[in-house]
């Protein structure tokens, strides 16, 4: 078995974000409807929340087997009525792909996000926020913009985000590319407990920033379960088109608690 | 790349259909009306009472759609209110915004508007 890349780093950014949870003793969680698409909605100013995501990619094709789960943990800071601040501490996981003979466990990388909210999407025509990230590991960064539009209709929640990325990735960083994305989600309380909906994700990959891959594109329901101590919302997206270099079904879950 | 711009614009124009459909001061009334009507009857003052549809419309919608304030009694929101400020993290003076606004906006809502009378 090899080991793609050293786990130190990882355990160091893990016993970081249960220090950074242990002295927060303000932390709650403001529950996701949505785990592909980002709200635009900010936390509130003082607020600490502590989410963790999980991840699994997996194609189970003869030809091209693989399975990798994903983690990341990030803590959201609220620091005015508009602005929210989020560290995301480690983003790690566990990678099995024959193809390129990857296999174990491995961190990837950490990053910090800035999302501003412009507009309320309940009493504006359109919720509408600007969201920043700079991520940096081992071998790779990626800045990613982002314009998240929402509307909140009675027990309904439309969200749609366009994303534009740019990656630097090798020793050298000398490998660059971007890619476009949209996703799309609908949401419907049913109780103030449970909310079900639906995410649609559309990838494209623009390797070189030169000629752009074929579209990849994920759908798939969403279900939402939330009380005053925890939430979780869960979405298995497939894929709809045929593209076999992407993986054909990914599900994510996101966990929050509240201290 | 036609089919993405194709997607992305029709999902701008179905968000300005469902933005312009809803008139968001119908259902959650802007302080600066009810300071003359039921706000005054209350004694709330217009910070106050922008303080609280503040509240609603942002902290409560973190987490679950703010809810018809004429679907509920006034009864029923002080019991609301009294569950989901903790959990909400509200501070005194944000919760007694919150409901001064939640009741200002309930009495002054016509009576169609109200599903369950006020008591």
């Amino acid at each position: 078995m090899q080991l793609v890349r050293p786990l130190s780093i990882s355990v160091r950014a893990i016993t970081l974000l249960i220090t950074l949870i242990l002295v927060c003793p303000a932390v709650r969680a403001g529950a996701r409807r949505f785990n592909y698409v980002y709200e635009a909605t900010t936390t509130a100013p003082g607020v600490i929340e502590s989410e963790t995501w999980v991840t699994w990619k997996t194609s189970p094709r003869e030809e091209r087997r693989f399975n990798a789960v994903d983690f990341r943990h990030e803590l959201e800071f609220g620091i005015t009525e508009h602005l929210q601040l989020a560290i995301y501490v480690a983003d790690w996981g566990y990678r099995e792909d024959p193809g390129t003979n990857e296999h174990g466990f491995s961190y990837q990388d950490s990053a910090l996000e800035l999302i501003y909210n412009l507009t309320n999407p309940t009493t504006d025509l359109l919720g509408l926020a600007l969201y920043g990230e700079v991520r940096g590991g081992p071998e790779e960064v990626e800045l990613e913009t982002k314009l998240i539009l929402q509307k909140n209709l009675g027990r309904f929640v439309l969200a749609y985000n366009a994303t534009l990325e740019a990656v630097w990735e090798g020793d050298r960083l000398e490998e660059h590319g971007g890619e476009f994305s949209q996703s799309f989600g609908v949401s419907y309380e049913i109780s103030p407990a449970f909310l079900l909906g639906a995410e649609l994700l559309h990838e494209i990959e623009i390797p070189d920033w030169s000629e752009t891959e074929d579209s990849v594109v994920y759908a798939g329901p969403n279900l939402s379960y939330r009380n005053k101590i925890w939430w979780a919302t869960v979405t298995p997206l497939v894929q709809l088109t045929d593209i076999g270099s992407e993986v054909d079904f990914q599900t994510r879950l996101i966990f929050g608690f509240s201290f | 790349m036609r089919t993405l711009l194709g997607t992305g614009l029709s999902a701008w124009f179905l968000f300005l259909l469902a933005g312009c459909a809803f008139d968001p001061n119908v259902a959650f009334p802007s302080a600066r009306g009810l300071v003359t009507g039921a706000g005054a009857q209350e004694g709330a003052d217009l910070a106050t009472l922008e303080r609280g549809r503040k509240i609603y419309t942002t902290s409560c919608t973190e987490c679950h759609v703010a809810r018809p304030i004429g679907h509920y009694s006034i009864e029923a929101w002080h019991h609301f209110v009294g569950i989901m400020a903790p959990r909400a993290g509200l501070e005194a003076g944000d919760r007694a915004a919150l409901e001064a606004y939640l009741l200002a906006a309930r009495r002054s809502l016509p009576a169609t508007e109200r599903k369950i009378p006020t008591r």
